[in-house]
C-alpha cells in the first residue's frame, strides 16, 4: 500500500503523530519531485532556492513552501490544459486579483474523498436532509467555481433534499424554510453556510422576527473567515452561544480551509480546536526569519496537504496567523496536530509617489 | 463640488467653486522671489524645525533645511544670474498641483518653488493623510493665521477630494500650469481632461532608481567610511519605505567578479549593522510582502539567482544575472534590493530605460559619469548623485528646470 493509500485507509484522526508524519513525508517528497518536473515556476523556485536533492528531506519542516499569493499572480499548474477539468477561483471581494487553481480528475477525486472522510467522521455515513444558507446562484457554473461555490458543491454531497435558504438577493426564504423544517420534523438535519452569511442572513433575520425555529436536531458546519464578524465583536464563542440561544443548536463546527487546498479542511472539535486530518499538517513560522515555531507560539500558518496533484500546492505559506495548541492529546480524542487561527497577516501599505490613483481602489476595498 | 479644505482653514465641507472662485483666480500674483514669499518659506522652515518631536521624521527635517533662507538664496541667485538683460521673469498665474500619496514632502518642494516665482497655488493632496502631512498642514494653518502672511494666505489653498473628474476639469480650466505627480495612470487620466489652451503640464511619472558602486574603490575604504556610506544609503533607501521614485531598488557593483563579490558582501553587512542600530526590524506585514516578492521574483527566472536571506533585521537582496536586469523593474519596497555585477559602467547604457530617474553612486569621477550620461544620451536617468543624496530635492527634477518651467519670460527689445 502506498503512503497516500494508507493515509486514506486508516480511520480519520486515528494516526499517531510520528507515523502520520512519516507517511506524509514519503508522499510529499514524491509530490515535490513531480511538481518540480512539471511546473516551470515551481522548478525555478526550487532551483533558485538552491535545493539540489528534490527527494531527500529529513522532515516535513525541511520541505520548501510557496506563498499562497503566487496563485493570484501567476498561472501555476503541473498538468497540461487538456487534463484540467475545472478551475477554482478565490472569491476575492477585497482585491481584484483572485487565485486560480487548476484541478485534474485525480486531484478532484482526492478532494471529494478527503472531504467525505472528514465530514462523515463528524456526522456519520447517512445522508441527512440539508439546508444551505446560500443562494443556488452560487453554483450555477460548475466548470468555473468560486471558492464559495466549490465549498457548497463539495459539502452538498453529504446531504439530500437540498434546500437553498436564501434567494438571489440574499433574503431568507422564511416561509419555505418553515415548510422544510415541518417536512423533516424529528429528523437529524445538516446545515451548511459561510460563517458571515449564517450570522447575517439566518441568525440576524430570525432574531428580528417573532417566528421561532427549532434547530436542536441540526448539525451546522460553517467556514469562510471571521473578519467581518470580529468587526461586529462576534467571536466563535459568541457565535455558538447565540445560535444555541436562538435555535437550540448544539452541534456547531467551524472549519478552516482555503481554495488552494480544497478537501484538506481543518474541522473544529467539541473543544473548539481545529484538527489536522490524516492527509494534512500545519506548521507555524516566525516571520522574523521564517523558522519553525513550537506549540504555543503564534506565527504565520503553513499548510501541508498531500491532495494537490495538478498544481504545486502541497506546501503553502498562507497569510493567516495561527498557534499550535498540541499534538495527539486533544481531550476530544482526535489524534494529530490541533491549533487555532488568530486572524490575517495585515496588508502592507507601502505607497510611493506612484500611487495617487490607487486610492479609489483601496477605499473601495475597505468599504467592503 | 465638495472638497475637504486643509489650508488656510480647516473646512471639511468646502465647495471648490467658492474657494477657487473668480476672486481667487483673478487676484494679482506676487512678483517672483517677493520678499514676503522668501520670508514665509523661511518662517515655515523654522516652525518645522521647532515642532516637538520632529526629529523622528527625518524627511521633514530635510524639508525644513531645504526651506532655510540660505538654501533658497542658493537656488534663486544662480537662476537670477542667468536671466538675459532683455528678459523679465513673471509668474505663470494659477498652478494646480496634484500631490502623490505618502511621499508627502516631495510635493511641498515643487509647491515652494511655485510659490517663490509668484504663482497662485491650488493643491490637491492625498485622501489619507499620514502623520507627517498632518503635522505640515497644521504648521501651515498656524502660520497663515498670522497677519503678516495674509498675501500668502490669499494665494495658496490645500485640499483633498475623492477622484472626481468634474473637480479636475474645473481646476484644469483655471490653471495656467498643472504639476502632476504620478502614477502613470493618474497622469494619463488628468492629461486627457480639457484645460485652457495654453495650460502647461509638468509631469512626474513613475520612476525607477539605482545605485552604482565602484567595487575596487569601495573595497579600499576604511571601515568608518563604509559605515558612513551605509548610513547615507540607508537614508536613500529606507525613507518613504523605499517607495519614492528616487529610492534605489537596484544596486550595481562595478568591477571584476572577485572585487564585486567582496564589495557586495561588505556593503550589505554594513547596511545590516546600520539597520541593527536603527533597531526597527520589519513588521509582520512588510516581512510577508518581502517574502512573497522574493518567491515571485525567483519563480520568473530560470537563471540561477542567489536567493535572498529573509530576515526582519536584514535587507533582502536578490542577486540577478546581467542579462536579466531589465526583468526586475519593480520591488515591493521596505528594504528589498536586486543586485548585479557589471564589468564597467558602459554595460549599463544598454539597459537604461525612460523610466529611470536617479543613479546614486560611489567611487566614480564626475568625468566618468558625465561620459556615461552622454553615452546614455537621453534614453533614461535624470540625475546622477552621490549616495545619500537620492532624495534631496533639487530645482532640476526629472529633467525639468523647475523655476524656468513654473515661470515665464517677457522679452523686452
Amino acid at each position: 500500500m502506498s503512503a497516500i493509500e494508507e493515509l486514506f485507509s486508516l480511520p480519520q484522526y486515528s494516526i499517531h503523530n510520528d507515523k502520520k508524519r512519516a507517511l506524509l513525508l514519503e508522499e510529499l517528497k514524491q509530490l515535490t519531485q513531480f511538481h518540480y518536473l512539471n511546473s516551470i515556476p515551481y522548478k525555478n523556485i526550487i532551483d533558485n532556492l538552491g535545493i539540489r536533492d528534490k527527494n531527500k528531506f529529513g522532515s516535513i519542516e525541511e520541505l520548501p513552501y510557496i506563498p499562497v499569493r503566487l496563485f493570484k499572480t501567476q498561472n501555476i499548474k503541473s498538468v497540461p490544459d487538456s487534463e484540467v477539468i475545472k478551475t477554482l477561483t478565490s472569491s476575492g471581494t477585497t482585491n481584484q486579483q483572485v487565485s486560480r487553481i487548476a484541478l485534474n480528475k485525480e486531484t478532484s477525486m482526492l478532494q471529494v474523498k478527503a472531504l467525505a472522510s472528514i465530514i462523515t467522521s463528524y456526522i456519520g455515513q447517512q445522508r441527512l436532509p440539508m439546508i444551505i444558507i446560500d443562494t443556488d446562484a452560487t453554483i450555477k457554473n460548475k466548470s468555473s467555481l468560486s471558492a464559495r461555490g466549490a465549498g457548497l458543491v463539495g459539502l452538498s454531497n453529504f446531504g439530500r433534499d437540498h434546500f437553498f435558504a436564501l434567494d438571489e438577493n440574499m433574503e431568507l426564504k422564511v416561509d419555505q424554510l418553515l415548510a422544510y423544517l415541518e417536512k423533516h420534523k424529528n429528523e437529524q438535519l445538516l446545515l451548511f453556510g459561510f460563517t458571515f452569511m449564517v450570522w447575517q442572513y439566518l441568525y440576524q433575520t430570525m432574531k428580528k422576527t417573532d417566528t421561532k425555529i427549532d434547530l436542536s436536531n441540526a448539525t451546522l458546519i460553517h467556514s469562510g473567515g471571521w473578519k467581518k464578524l470580529i468587526e461586529q465583536s462576534v467571536s466563535n464563542e459568541v457565535f455558538k452561544s447565540e445560535l444555541y440561544k436562538l435555535f437550540g443548536m448544539k452541534k456547531i463546527y467551524n472549519f478552516y480551509g482555503m481554495v488552494e487546498q480544497v478537501g484538506s479542511i481543518y474541522m473544529e472539535c467539541e473543544e473548539g480546536h481545529l484538527h489536522t486530518p490524516n492527509f494534512a499538517e500545519i506548521i507555524i513560522r516566525d516571520y522574523n526569519d521564517w523558522s519553525v515555531l513550537p506549540a504555543g507560539k503564534k506565527g504565520v500558518v503553513q499548510t501541508i496537504s498531500v491532495l494537490p496533484k495538478s498544481y504545486p500546492g502541497h506546501s503553502l505559506l498562507t497569510e493567516d496567523m495561527g498557534t499550535i495548541i498540541g499534538i495527539d492529546n486533544c481531550p476530544c480524542g482526535r489524534k494529530g496536530t490541533y491549533f487555532s487561527v488568530n486572524g490575517r497577516v495585515p496588508k502592507a501599505e507601502l505607497r510611493g509617489c506612484s500611487d495617487t490613483h490607487a486610492e479609489t481602489v483601496q477605499s473601495n476595498g475597505r468599504a467592503n | 463640488m465638495k472638497v475637504i479644505q486643509y489650508t488656510p482653514v480647516n473646512n471639511p465641507d468646502a465647495d471648490i467653486e467658492n474657494i477657487v472662485n473668480d476672486k481667487f483666480v483673478k487676484q494679482k500674483p506676487l512678483s517672483p522671489f517677493h520678499e514676503t514669499s522668501v520670508n514665509f518659506l523661511s518662517a515655515l522652515s523654522k516652525e518645522i524645525l521647532e515642532y516637538p518631536g520632529v526629529k523622528v521624521f527625518p524627511e521633514l527635517v530635510a524639508l525644513a533645511f531645504w526651506l532655510r533662507r540660505a538654501n533658497l538664496s542658493s537656488i534663486i541667485s544662480p537662476f537670477n544670474n542667468k536671466i538675459d538683460d532683455s528678459e523679465v521673469v513673471v509668474p505663470r498665474g494659477v498652478a494646480f498641483h496634484i500631490a502623490p500619496s505618502n511621499v508627502d514632502s516631495i510635493f511641498l518642494y515643487s509647491w515652494a518653488l511655485s510659490l517663490l516665482v509668484g504663482n497662485l497655488n491650488v493643491v490637491r493632496v492625498s485622501q489619507t493623510l499620514n502623520e507627517q502631512l498632518e503635522i505640515l498642514l497644521s504648521i501651515l494653518r498656524e502660520l497663515l493665521h498670522q497677519k503678516e502672511w495674509t498675501e500668502i494666505k490669499d494665494r495658496n489653498i490645500i485640499f483633498t477630494y475623492p477622484r472626481d473628474e468634474k473637480i479636475n476639469i474645473y481646476l484644469s480650466n483655471r490653471a495656467d500650469v498643472r504639476i502632476l505627480w504620478g502614477g502613470d495612470e493618474t497622469i494619463k487620466s488628468i492629461r486627457v481632461l480639457p484645460s485652457k489652451p495654453a495650460t502647461k503640464d509638468i509631469l512626474f511619472a513613475d520612476k525607477f532608481s539605482y545605485t552604482a558602486v565602484d567595487a575596487s574603490m569601495y573595497s579600499s575604504l576604511p571601515d568608518e567610511k563604509k559605515i558612513q556610506l551605509a548610513r547615507n544609503f540607508y537614508n536613500d533607501a529606507y525613507w518613504f519605505d523605499q517607495m519614492a521614485c528616487s529610492s534605489p531598488r537596484f544596486v550595481l557593483f562595478v568591477g571584476s567578479e572577485k572585487e564585486c563579490e567582496a564589495s557586495s558582501k561588505a556593503y550589505w553587512k554594513f547596511l545590516e549593522d546600520e539597520l541593527m542600530q536603527k533597531g526597527k526590524p520589519d513588521t509582520l506585514d512588510i516581512a510577508m510582502e518581502k517574502l512573497v516578492y522574493m518567491y515571485e521574483s525567483i519563480s520568473r527566472t530560470e537563471l540561477p539567482t542567489l536567493p535572498a536571506e529573509l530576515n526582519s533585521n536584514k535587507p533582502t537582496v536578490l542577486r540577478v544575472a546581467k542579462n536579466e536586469i531589465t526583468k526586475f523593474r519593480e520591488t515591493c519596497g521596505g528594504g528589498f534590493f536586486f543586485e548585479c555585477f557589471l564589468n564597467n559602467l558602459d554595460e549599463l547604457t544598454g539597459m537604461v530605460s525612460r523610466k529611470d530617474q536617479t543613479l546614486g553612486y560611489y567611487g566614480f569621477s564626475k568625468d566618468e559619469l558625465k561620459q556615461f550620461a552622454s553615452k546614455v544620451n537621453g534614453a533614461g536617468i535624470d540625475r546622477i548623485v552621490p549616495i545619500g543624496q537620492a532624495l534631496n530635492f533639487a530645482p532640476t527634477w526629472d529633467g525639468y528646470s523647475l523655476l524656468n518651467e513654473l515661470s515665464k519670460r517677457v522679452s523686452v527689445l
